[in-house]
């Protein structure tokens, strides 16, 4: 028989009222499921025009591809979610998968909006936080968390995030490795062996087929990995030791890609100047994470040709990780030892050293300044953590 | 024809004739579609161009008279100077005339809206965003930023000078660092610049209360947060200058008094016609705001206020009416074109709301889904009117074009486009000034600023403390310049001076500023204090340099201007006396200078130079290395090397005191002051001077 849309829709509601008016007496999962959306239709203020379970579907299809590490297929599908419904969990998608594709100021400023849009999800907050924190805005983030945690304050997701960045020797685990407020990135194989440690931090040299880090941090290692922020995972080897500068030169064997270096230095920064290090803390079992930028001014020269005294305040490590200037460029790559403390090599000396060490991109000083995040977006990409198994 | 339209208008028709000059063709029509008149005259060549082209009659030709009777002046006087000039006869310009009269041209006029929702102070771009999500996402265009909202809004009103530009909510609250570090300051101020007229509140613009939101509405710094008022920095007016663009609130309603919060309405007049925009946001406001922002308010229904002020605005004769509301709804699952309407907004808030508007509302913009749709929805009538929302984080414009009759003022069609923010359009001009207001603010948002360097024991002034000139501010930043400079390969300076007009008020104060703690010095007033930017110089002069500089500081001596006086300071280990009351270059003496312990005399107490020609390594900032304040002594330096940011060297000089180490102490006798001493000095002088009298 055939029948009119009209008709049609009319018999449709029919059918749902009814279902709905028995509910009490039939409620079953699909009862209750249609029960729910014809309330939904029939509530004034109601957006939504999609039904619910195609934004899981998206959702969960987002949430998918994100682990593939597929971020532009994962921001296409949260973006089609929060086209069904404005909710902090497809904003949350969207900002992770912002971070898997190493846009970070892309995704600091949606996480910006999640947590003021959507007070009420500690996930929100948090994630906002972290991003903060990492890219050096770590007073404000501090501040931030206050607020959440005054407004919600039993949301374990807030308070595992406040002991994460009041500890400053540790990384995201357990639940902050979990969606939709997962902390890292999603990781490429191989699998580490449980014993695998983070021990140092890296810089990403030679088109992403080399890496510079601590030399001493390698020590008796049995075998070695290095991951990209973006989780980009492969195993690496020991090629030499780098003159009197106390790093390693570090072979990888598959390259990792990585985006062509701000503008270098034409020469080298002087004592009192800004300085952003970036660097991984240290940690056993090594899981994955975004690297964390530091302010501070550089400090006087080391008494040894091409290092200064770093003048940022680290927490004790192996050091490794880029530093850059105000300007956005690569300015060296932080060291430590016990007698002299935290030291930064001057790219000026490293030039000299590692013949892959990037020599192109001269830039005459003083040049514009960077804004921090677009610094950290840029350590994003070439700071890496190294892994070792012993 | 207004002022303001004619030159578009002229220049349509210029382009448009120059394109008909080589075929002028037919006959002269006036007006256009099914109301044209076909005239019996040759469309012919008229100075090198058509008559039909001169005419401007047509959309297309840019014509958008506010009346008929404007276009028929417009006529009369082009068709006078045919006629003047006797390219056409007498009858000719009278069938021109009554064809102009009996035509339909200017019984129309044309008002684009151009509005946009859920901004959320995204001052910088938020990345890339297609038209719809088909678009594969390498080829989505990059989008937004403040620069280039006010680019493209430029573009869109350049295609119609009666234009208003209009909001539909949160355009603060929920927002990136950049906006939300300063109490959403720079949106404001950014708004201001793009051109923003009325904008309807939304929810985010509760976040802070409302007086808050009336603050930001007013102008003025907010109360005990040293973000606010940051326009020095920025360029823009100290105090904040407040929203040039009015909030509308028809729905918000003051418990206290009965009235709105902010006005319903606003009203703008397109020569004689008038066009309203009632602003509200949703009425479900209190539920998704804290208590606190919405406290002593009442939100009341959409549709219901909106009906009960069309009546005050007809009597105002006001005929065409926009509604922005903070209200919306999401296209049906699809692929979200910015232009589509899949669903029809079926169910949603705002369809409801659009079902229950009375017919004499014309158009609705909406948001804060953040969704973008451009649909024809029925009203309480029946009739399909415009509802459009331009997805959020300034991505999207909403061109909204209404078609008003000139005679009864009342909308005869209204339609709209939704255009991307899209930063490769090569037509698209970035607006500067907007852009250095943001770049100001990205640079204030920064961790450094904050960050302590050291810390000192008392104010330390950039103002003199005695007669000879002495300065607090002005010792401590030549000491760190000299620090900087003395090592080798990095000047091997002996010396260092500093032009007391590069030490900037206030100095360093004890006091904390930003919550730094007493007596902390941080990075970001260091910056106030040497906000130039200048480079580190160290050059080679004579012993005869330095006395030649130092008498170079006096009103009319060596080139100096005869009205300035300017004393430098210089670092510690060097010291001079100088007397107002003696002639040029006859001024200086006692010059002494101090290294690794060993003093010389470089000018006795006569003003005679010992050793005039041994030379010496100075160092100065790259702005008085150049002969800057007067100062071309220094133009004669040698192996000049270039060194650190003055700014760098006084953060490196400032972090030996930093704790642990003790602060700063301007009285130390280890820093050797005074350093310029004044003799002679008239009896009871207390004055460094600063003019043209040098004995003051």
């Amino acid at each position: 028989m055939l029948m009119s849309a009209a008709v049609r829709a009319a018999a449709t509601l029919l059918c749902l009222a009814a279902i709905a008016a028995g509910a009490a007496q039939a409620a079953s999962p699909a009862d209750q499921r249609l029960k729910r959306l014809l309330e939904r239709a029939n509530t004034p203020g109601s957006n939504e025009t999609t039904p619910p379970e195609t934004r899981l579907r998206l959702l969960a299809a987002g949430e998918a591809a994100l682990a593939r590490r597929d971020a532009g297929e994962a921001a296409q599908q949260f973006e089609r979610a929060g086209m069904v419904r404005h909710e902090a969990d497809a904003e949350l998608g969207l900002i992770r998968a912002y971070m898997q594709a190493g846009e970070y100021r892309r995704a600091l400023a949606f996480a910006s909006h999640t947590a003021g849009a959507h007070p009420q999800s500690g996930a929100g907050s948090a994630l906002y936080a972290w991003l903060l924190h990492i890219g050096g805005q770590a007073r404000i983030a501090a501040q931030l968390l206050d607020n959440a945690r005054a407004r919600l304050p039993d949301d374990a997701l807030l308070q595992a995030t406040a002991s994460l960045i009041n500890a400053p020797l540790s990384a995201p685990a357990a639940g902050l490795l979990v969606p939709p407020a997962r902390f890292a990135p999603y990781t490429t194989p191989p699998l580490l062996p449980q014993t695998a440690a983070v021990i140092a931090s890296g810089v990403l040299i030679d088109s992403g087929r080399g890496v510079l880090t601590s030399a001493a941090a390698l020590g008796d290692a049995r075998e070695v990995w290095v991951r990209s922020g973006l989780g980009q995972t492969v195993g690496a080897t020991w090629l030499r030791n780098v003159d009197d500068t106390g790093l390693a030169q570090l072979r990888l064997s598959d390259a990792i890609s990585m985006p062509s270096l701000p503008a270098l230095a034409a020469r080298d920064p002087f004592p009192g100047s800004p300085a952003f290090a970036v660097e991984f803390p240290a940690i056993a079992g090594a899981v994955p994470g975004w690297p964390l930028l530091r302010v501070g001014f550089l400090g006087k020269p080391a008494g040894v040709a091409g290092a200064y005294h770093l003048g940022v305040a680290m927490p004790p490590a192996n050091r490794g990780g880029p530093v850059f200037d105000a300007s956005g460029r690569l300015i060296g790559i932080a060291v430590t030892n016990a007698v002299s403390g935290d030291r930064l090599i001057l790219a000026s000396k490293l030039r000299k050293a590692v013949a892959e060490y990037p020599h192109d991109g001269a830039q005459l000083a003083p040049a514009a300044r960077m804004p921090v995040d677009e610094i950290y977006e840029h350590a994003l990409k070439i700071t890496v953590q190294v892994i070792v198994s012993r | 024809m207004t002022e303001m339209m004619k030159p578009l208008a002229l220049a349509v028709a210029l382009a448009c004739a120059g394109q008909a000059a080589a075929e002028c063709t037919g006959a002269v029509t006036i007006g256009e579609g099914v109301e044209q008149i076909v005239t019996l005259i040759d469309n012919r060549a008229v100075g090198g161009r058509c008559m039909n082209a001169l005419i401007v009659d047509t959309v297309a030709e840019g014509a958008n008279y506010e009346s008929h009777r404007d276009f028929v002046r417009e006529v009369r006087e082009l068709t006078g100077k045919w006629r003047n000039r006797g390219l056409i006869s007498r009858g000719e310009r009278r069938e021109l005339l009554s064809a102009a009269e009996n035509s339909s041209v200017g019984h129309t006029v044309t008002v684009r809206l151009i509005g946009f929702n859920d901004f959320h102070g995204t001052l910088l771009s938020p990345g890339t965003f297609g038209v719809n999500l088909n678009v594969p996402p390498a080829q989505r265009p990059a989008v937004g930023g403040a620069e280039f909202i006010a680019g493209h809004v430029d573009k869109l009103k350049a295609q119609n000078p009666l234009n208003m530009v209009v909001g539909a909510g949160d355009f603060i609250g929920a927002s990136p660092l950049i906006s939300a570090l300063f109490s959403e300051e720079p949106t404001v101020e950014v708004m201001n610049r793009i051109g923003l007229e009325f904008n309807a509140v939304g929810n985010h613009e509760f976040d802070k209360g409302a007086a808050e939101l009336l603050r930001l509405q007013k102008g003025g710094c907010k109360a005990g947060d040293p973000n606010s008022c940051q326009g020095a920095a920025v360029g823009t007016p100290v105090p904040f200058e407040g929203a040039k663009f009015k909030w509308l609130s028809a729905n918000v309603v003051s418990t206290a008094t009965g009235k709105t919060l902010l006005p319903a309405y606003g009203i703008k007049r397109f020569g004689g016609v008038k066009v309203a925009v009632i602003g509200m946001t949703l009425k479900d406001t209190p539920t998704i705001v804290t208590p606190s922002g919405v406290a002593g308010l009442q939100f009341k229904d959409e549709a219901d206020t909106v009906n009960a002020l069309i009546p005050a605005l007809r009597r105002q004769g006001v005929k065409a009416i926009v509604v922005l509301v903070h209200q919306g709804g999401f296209q049906s699952a699809g692929i979200s074109d910015i232009n589509g309407c899949d669903g029809n907004l079926a169910g949603s808030a705002i369809q409801q709301i659009v079902s229950r508007l009375d017919d004499k509302v014309d158009a609705v913009i909406s948001g804060h889904t953040h969704a973008a749709y451009n649909c024809k929805l029925p009203n309480a009538s029946g009739r399909m009117i415009p509802v459009t929302s331009a997805s959020a984080f300034g991505r999207v414009l909403t061109a909204l074009d209404l078609v008003i009759d000139t005679k009864s003022r009342d909308v005869r069609t209204a339609s709209a486009n939704n255009v991307l923010v899209d930063r490769t359009d090569a037509g698209v001009t970035p607006n500067a000034a907007v852009k250095a207001i943001v770049d100001g603010y990205g640079g204030l948002v920064s961790p450094i600023a904050n960050q302590v360097i050291g810390s000192i024991t008392r104010d330390i002034p950039n103002t003199a403390i005695d007669n000879a000139c002495n300065m607090p501010a002005g010792d401590l930043i030549a000491d760190a310049q000299f620090g900087a400079t003395t090592a080798a390969g990095f000047g091997d300076a002996v010396l260092a001076l500093m032009n007391r007009g590069g030490v900037r008020n206030p100095g360093l104060t004890f006091a904390a500023r930003v919550g730094e703690g007493d007596g902390n010095v941080t990075y970001g007033e260091a910056f106030t204090l040497q906000p130039f930017g200048n480079s580190l110089v160290t050059m080679t002069l004579t012993r005869q340099d330095i006395k030649n500089v130092l008498e170079e500081q006096f009103a009319g001596c060596r080139g100096q201007s005869a009205t300035t006086t300017r004393i430098m300071l210089p670092s510690a280990g060097f010291s001079y006396a100088w007397d107002g009351g003696k002639p040029c270059d006859q001024r200086i003496s006692n010059v002494k200078l101090t290294v690794n312990g060993l003093t010389s005399t470089l000018v006795d107490a006569a003003g005679v130079v010992i050793d005039p020609l041994q030379t010496l390594r100075v160092t100065v900032n790259n702005f008085m290395a150049t002969g800057g304040d007067g100062f071309s002594t220094f133009l004669n330096g040698t192996n000049l090397l270039g060194g650190a940011q003055d700014i760098d060297a006084l953060v490196a000089y400032m972090s030996a005191y930093a704790a642990p180490n003790a602060p700063y102490d301007p009285d130390n006798p280890a820093l050797s002051k005074p350093r310029i001493t004044r003799i002679n000095a008239p009896a009871g002088s207390t004055t460094c001077p600063g003019g043209a009298n040098v004995n003051p």
